[in-house]
C-alpha cells in the first residue's frame, strides 16, 4: 500500500530509484552468468545474457524519462530515502518489500529462484486475510506503474519541454543499445514516456497480474493490450527473424523447470515443450556476496580491487551517457569486457580463506578506501 | 522445417526451382524468388547443416579452439562424402619432363584437389550449409567501372557483356538486402573513381567498423607520401573497407544477428577470428539468410500468394543434371548420405522442378557439368579458373602496432586497383592485416614455439613474457593481391581415374600464373619495399641463427621480415625475382558469362547458352575478377539471376 506520489521531486526520486533498481540487478545476473563454464550451458547462458541486456535497456529508458521531465540521474544517495542507486551486495531495493533481498551467487537452482523472485509479477504469498497491509509495492511493475499513473497526472508538456531545454543531448538513442530485444526510445513527449515504462514492464514480468489467470484463447494480434490477455508468455518484442520473445519472468522460470513452454500457455502453467537442458554442475564454485575487503591482506587483494575498480569505471561512464556524453556508453562497452574477463578469472580462483569456493568481482562501486594498490610487478 | 534432412528426400516434381548448393548464392536466388511469394523453392547442399543453430555453430568455435592451425577450414570437419579442399594439402607440384609441355604424367593426389601443376591451385573452401561465407574475411569492395573493360581499355583479358552501372543498383542490393554491409561512402578511395557518379546519394546501411590502431599508425607514417613504381608516380591513401560485418545501422535499417540467437553478434566485438570464424557471427554467412528463409518460408507448409516454401535439403550431393533430347533439364540426380562409413549407405533420388539452379561454387559446378555433359557446346566449362594469387609482406614495427584487436582487416591501399600500368602488369589490391603474422608465419604460436624452443637460452617465465611483449605488438603484415586474368588454359576438369567415396569425381586442377600476373607482383613487391623503407623498415640482414644467438635476440626490430623461400608450395619466379604465393579463396570464372555461345558458358541474364531452364550463379560466371574479393559481386550477380528467374517462371506459368 502506498500513497500516490504528488510531486514532481517525488516522481523525479522514483525514477531515479527506477534506474538503481534496474542497475541492481545487473551485477546479480552476470554474476550467474560468468559463473557458468565455457562452452557449458548455452541455453541458460543465451537465456540469462537476453534478460541482462534487456536490465541495461530498461536501465536506460528510466534514465531517458528522467531526464525528459528534467531531472539528472546521479549515483549519489537519494537524501530523503538514504537510498544510494548503485548498492552494495547483498542489496534491498527501497518502495518494493517484495522484492527479496539481492545477492552475487553463482549458477544455482537457489539463484534463479531468486531472480524469479525479482521479475515476478505478484508477491509470492498472498496477505493472510485480516493481516496488516504491508507499506510499499507489491511488485516491480505496480512501482513502474505508480511511476506511470504519476507522469500521467505530473508530467504536463511544459515539463517536457523544460526537460528538453535543461538536459539537452541527454536521450540515448537506438544508435547506442544492441544485442536484445527492445528498442531504446528517445523520451521528448508523454506518449514516448510511456512507451518507454511500457516496454520496461512488458519485458520484465511480461504481463500485468490479471493475465496470469486468464484462458489461452484469442491468438496474438497487433493490439497489445487486447492481446496481452491471449499471449501470455511472449512479451510482443519480435527480433530479427521473427524471433518472438517471452518475459523475463518466462524466461527463468524455463530454467528452473528445465521445459520450455509451448506457444500459447499461460505463464502461470508449468511449461510442458520441449527440454532445456540444464547442467548444474558445470559451474565455478564462486562465493556468495564476496568483498574485496574479505580478501585483505592476501596476495588475490589486489585483483578483488582491480575488478571493483573496473565496476566501478562502467557505472560512472554509464551515467556520464546519460549527462550529456552518449559516447562514454562506447567507452562503458571496452570496460564491460574488461570486466568479464577480470570476472572469470577470479571465479577461477580458489578463495585463500576457503580453497573449496572461489573468488568472485564484489560489484562495489563504495569500495572503502583502503591502502593503495601496488602497481607494477608482485602483488603478492 | 528442417535443416537436416529428415526422412526421405523429394524424389518428384513439382518445384518451381531446384537449386544445388546451399551457400551465398544459392541463399541469395533463393531469398529473391522467394519474396516474390508462391513459390516452391529446394535446396539441395552436399555437405551437412551443422551451424544451423546457435549450439551447433558453437561446435565449429570449439573446433577452431582446439586447432593448433587456425587455417580457414580448422572449424569444419572434413567430410569424405562431400570433401573439401584444404590449405594444409598443398604441396609443390613436380615440374613437368624436361622439355616437355603436357602436364606431370604424375599429378598430386595428396588432398582433395587432384593437382597437375605446374603450380599449385592454392585455395581452399567449405562443403558445409553456408559453404565458404561461413569462413570469409567479409570485404565487400564493389568491382571498378573499368575492371569491366579490361580488353577494350587495356588490351588483356575481356571485356564483360554489361558495365557497372548495369550492376550498381544489385550491388546496392546485396549491401543491404543480402549481406548487410559496414561502411562509409566517403571513406572510399579508389583511382579515377568519382563518388558521384560510383555510388550517387547512397550509403551504406552500416556505419563503418571503426578502423584498426594499426591503420592509424600506417596512415601516419605512408599517409600522402609519394611512391613510384614502374616510373609511375603514386599518393598513398588509406580507404577504409567496407565489411559484411555487423556495426551501428543507419536509419532504420535491422541489424541481422546469429542465426539461431539474434541478440548475439549485434556488432563486431573484434575477437580478429573472422576466417577461420566469427564467434559471434556480427560477420555475415549465408546461415543468415538461410535461417531467414526457414522462417519467414517455411519448407513445410504450402505456398501463399505472399509467402514461397523453401526447403533445405542437406547431405545431397549433386551427382548428374540430367537432359532430354531437346536439351532441357529433367532434373538433379543426387545422392543423399547418412553416417561417414565406408561404404556409405547412401540413397539415389532426383529432384525435379521448372527452373534448375546450379549455386556451387566456380570448382563445383564445373565439375557437375562436365560429369552430367551438359552446358559445354563453347568447351568453356571448367576454364578461365581464377583467384586473386596473393602475396604476403611481414615486418616488425618500431612502436607496438598491437594487432589482434579489431577484425582482421578494416583498410586497404587501392591506389594500384586501376592504371595505365595494366596495360603491362596486372591490378592489384593492398590489404591491411590486423592480426600480426598469423598468416605469414602463423604466429602467435610460432614466435612462441621459436621462444620456448629455441637452441640457444630459451625463455620461459617472466623474460618469454617480455620478449612476447615486445615482439607480438610490433608484427604486422600487407597482403598484395594480384588480379589474375582468365586463360583457357587455367582449368578445372574431372577424370575417371580420380573419384571420392561416393564415386563423385574429384576436381583435377592445371594451373599456371603468367608473366602479367607476375610482373604484378614484383611491382607490388616494389610499392612494399618503398612503404616499408618510409615506415623505418628495411630488410632484415640474414636472419639471426638460432644456434648462434640467443632466444632473446631472434626478433629485432624495426625490420621488414619478407623473405620468400623455394622450398614453399607457391614459389615461383619473375626474371631472377622470387615470390611466394598464397590463394586468397576466390575461386572464379569455370563457366563464363558472356556475349557469344562460343567463347561463354552463360548469357548476360546468367542462363545457360546451352538449356533454357538451366541457371548458373556463383563467381563462375565472372568473365574477370578485379581486384576486389568476389563475393559482393556474385552476390549482385546472383540477385540478378533471380530476377531473370522470376520473369522466366512467369512467361511460362
Amino acid at each position: 500500500v502506498t500513497a500516490p506520489i504528488t510531486t514532481l521531486t517525488d516522481l523525479r526520486n522514483h525514477l531515479q530509484i527506477a534506474i538503481g533498481l534496474e542497475l541492481t540487478t545487473i551485477p546479480t545476473y552476470l554474476y550467474a552468468l560468468y559463473s557458468i563454464e565455457e562452452g557449458a550451458n548455452t541455453a541458460a547462458v543465451e537465456l540469462i545474457e537476453s534478460v541482462v541486456l534487456e536490465e541495461m535497456l530498461h536501465m536506460a529508458l528510466a534514465a531517458n524519462v528522467l531526464n525528459a521531465i528534467g531531472g539528472r540521474p546521479s549515483t549519489r544517495p537519494i537524501a530523503k530515502l538514504g537510498y544510494s542507486p548503485v548498492p552494495t551486495y547483498p542489496a534491498t531495493v527501497p518502495l518494493i518489500p517484495a522484492i527479496p533481498r539481492i545477492h552475487l551467487a553463482p549458477f544455482t537452482p537457489k539463484a534463479v529462484d531468486l531472480f524469479l523472485d525479482i521479475e515476478r509479477p505478484v508477491p509470492r504469498k498472498a496477505p493472510r486475510a485480516g493481516a496488516k497491509p504491508t507499506v510499499g509495492y507489491g511488485s516491480i511493475g505496480e512501482f513502474y506503474d505508480a511511476i506511470r499513473d504519476a507522469i500521467e497526472r505530473l508530467a504536463k508538456p511544459a515539463v517536457f519541454a523544460r526537460g528538453a531545454e535543461r538536459r539537452a543531448g541527454c536521450q540515448l538513442t537506438s544508435d547506442q543499445y544492441y544485442g536484445g530485444a527492445g528498442k531504446l526510445v528517445a523520451v521528448t513527449d508523454l506518449e514516448a514516456a510511456r512507451e518507454a515504462l511500457d516496454t520496461i514492464v512488458r519485458e520484465g514480468e511480461g504481463l500485468p497480474e490479471r493475465a496470469l489467470s486468464a484462458p489461452p484463447s484469442a491468438p496474438a494480434t497487433a493490439d497489445k493490450e487486447a492481446s496481452v490477455l491471449g499471449f501470455e508468455v511472449d512479451d510482443f518484442d519480435v527480433l530479427p527473424y521473427g524471433w518472438r520473445m517471452y518475459s523475463h519472468y518466462a524466461r527463468f522460470r524455463e530454467l528452473r523447470t528445465g521445459r520450455r513452454y509451448r506457444p500459447g500457455q499461460l505463464v502461470s502453467q508449468q511449461p510442458k515443450g520441449d527440454l532445456v537442458l540444464v547442467d548444474w554442475a558445470s559451474v565455478l564454485p564462486a562465493g556468495v556476496d564476496p568483498t574485496a575487503a574479505g580478501c585483505e591482506g592476501t596476495a588475490v587483494h589486489t585483483a578483488m580491487v582491480e575488478a571493483n575498480r573496473t565496476y566501478r569505471a562502467i557505472v560512472d561512464a554509464v551515467y556520464a551517457s546519460f549527462d550529456g556524453r552518449p559516447e562514454a556508453l562506447g567507452e562503458a562497452v571496452h570496460l564491460m569486457f574488461a570486466l568479464k574477463y577480470q570476472a572469470i578469472a577470479l571465479m577461477r580462483t580458489p578463495s585463500p580463506s576457503d580453497p573449496a569456493t572461489h573468488l568472485g568481482p564484489g560489484f562495489e562501486y563504495h569500495q572503502p578506501a583502503g591502502p593503495a594498490v601496488r602497481r607494477g610487478r608482485g602483488g603478492g | 522445417v528442417s535443416a537436416d534432412g529428415g526422412g526421405a528426400g523429394p524424389d518428384e516434381g513439382g518445384y518451381d526451382v531446384v537449386i544445388v548448393g546451399g551457400g551465398i548464392a544459392g541463399a541469395t536466388v533463393a531469398k529473391v524468388l522467394a519474396a516474390h511469394g508462391g513459390r516452391r523453392i529446394l535446396i539441395l547442399e552436399a555437405g551437412r547443416a551443422t551451424g544451423m543453430s546457435a549450439d551447433k555453430y558453437r561446435s565449429h568455435v570449439e573446433a577452431d579452439l582446439a586447432s593448433p592451425t587456425k587455417v580457414p577450414n580448422a572449424p569444419y570437419a572434413f567430410n569424405p562424402n562431400a570433401p573439401q579442399a584444404d590449405v594444409l594439402d598443398i604441396r609443390q607440384i613436380e615440374p613437368p619432363p624436361q622439355g616437355g609441355v603436357a602436364p606431370s604424367t604424375e599429378p598430386d593426389t595428396s588432398g582433395y584437389l587432384v593437382q597437375t601443376g605446374p603450380l599449385p591451385f592454392q585455395s581452399d573452401y567449405t562443403r558445409a550449409l553456408g559453404g565458404t561465407t561461413l569462413h570469409w574475411l567479409g570485404t565487400c569492395l564493389r568491382m571498378l567501372p573499368n575492371d569491366f573493360k579490361l580488353r577494350t581499355l587495356y588490351g588483356h583479358g575481356v571485356d564483360w557483356p554489361f558495365g557497372y552501372d548495369v550492376l550498381r543498383p544489385y550491388y546496392e542490393r546485396a549491401e543491404t538486402e543480402i549481406i548487410g554491409v559496414a561502411g562509409s561512402t566517403d571513406d572510399q578511395h579508389y583511382p579515377g573513381v568519382k563518388k558521384r557518379s560510383y555510388f550517387g546519394s547512397y550509403e551504406y546501411p552500416m556505419h563503418s567498423v571503426p578502423p584498426s590502431y594499426l591503420d592509424s599508425v600506417l596512415d601516419r607514417g605512408l599517409g600522402g607520401h609519394r611512391i613510384t613504381v614502374g616510373g609511375r608516380h603514386y599518393t598513398v591513401e588509406m580507404s577504409n573497407t567496407p565489411a559484411g560485418r555487423n556495426s551501428t545501422p543507419r536509419g532504420d535499417y535491422t541489424v541481422m544477428g546469429a542465426a539461431g540467437n539474434p541478440q548475439q553478434g549485434q556488432r563486431c566485438e573484434g575477437n580478429t577470428n573472422c576466417i577461420p570464424i566469427c564467434p559471434v557471427q556480427a560477420k555475415y554467412s549465408a546461415l543468415k539468410t538461410l535461417y531467414e528463409l526457414m522462417i519467414l518460408h517455411p519448407g513445410d507448409r504450402p505456398p501463399t500468394p505472399t509467402r514461397s516454401s523453401v526447403t533445405v535439403v542437406s547431405q545431397a550431393v549433386a551427382t548428374a543434371v540430367e537432359l532430354d533430347e531437346h536439351g532441357t533439364v529433367r532434373g538433379i540426380r543426387y545422392t543423399e548420405y547418412e553416417d561417414e562409413a565406408t561404404p556409405t549407405p547412401a540413397t539415389t533420388r532426383t529432384a525435379r522442378g521448372t527452373i534448375y539452379v546450379l549455386a556451387a561454387n566456380a570448382i563445383h559446378n564445373a565439375t557437375l557439368l562436365l560429369a552430367s555433359g551438359a552446358a559445354n557446346s563453347s568447351g568453356m566449362v571448367g576454364r578461365n579458373l581464377m583467384d586473386h594469387p596473393l602475396i604476403l609482406t611481414w615486418g616488425l614495427m618500431a612502436e607496438p602496432v598491437y594487432g589482434f584487436r579489431g577484425p582482421l582487416s578494416t583498410s586497404g591501399l587501392e591506389m594500384f586497383r586501376d592504371g595505365a600500368f595494366r596495360s603491362d602488369h596486372c591490378a592489384f589490391r593492398i590489404e591491411i592485416g590486423n592480426e600480426g603474422w598469423n598468416f605469414s608465419a602463423n604466429a602467435p604460436t610460432s614466435t612462441v614455439d621459436a621462444l620456448v624452443d629455441a637452441p640457444t637460452a630459451p625463455l620461459f617465465g617472466r623474460d618469454l613474457r617480455r620478449v612476447i611483449g615486445e615482439v607480438m605488438p610490433r608484427q604486422f603484415r600487407l597482403a598484395l593481391e594480384m588480379e589474375q586474368i582468365p586463360q583457357a588454359s587455367n582449368y578445372v576438369t574431372v577424370d575417371g581415374r580420380y573419384r571420392d567415396q561416393l564415386g563423385v569425381p574429384r576436381p583435377v586442377i592445371r594451373y599456371d600464373l603468367p608473366d602479367y600476373v607476375r610482373a604484378g607482383m614484383a611491382a607490388a613487391k616494389q610499392a612494399s619495399d618503398q612503404m616499408y623503407a618510409l615506415l623505418g623498415l628495411h630488410p632484415l640482414p640474414p636472419r639471426p641463427d638460432p644456434d648462434a644467438v640467443p632466444a632473446a635476440e631472434l626478433f629485432p626490430y624495426p625490420f621488414d621480415y619478407t623473405a620468400y623461400r623455394e622450398t614453399d608450395p607457391g614459389y615461383l619466379t619473375y626474371g631472377d625475382q622470387g615470390f611466394v604465393f598464397q590463394g586468397a579463396g576466390h575461386l572464379a570464372g569455370t563457366h563464363v558469362m558472356g556475349d557469344s555461345p562460343r567463347t561463354s558458358v552463360v548469357d548476360p541474364r546468367q542462363r545457360c547458352w546451352d538449356h533454357d531452364n538451366l541457371y548458373l550463379v556463383g563467381c563462375g560466371n565472372m568473365p574477370t575478377v578485379g581486384t576486389s574479393n568476389p563475393t559482393l559481386t556474385m552476390t549482385a550477380l546472383a540477385i540478378m539471376a533471380a530476377e531473370n528467374i522470376h520473369a522466366d517462371l512467369g512467361n511460362r506459368s
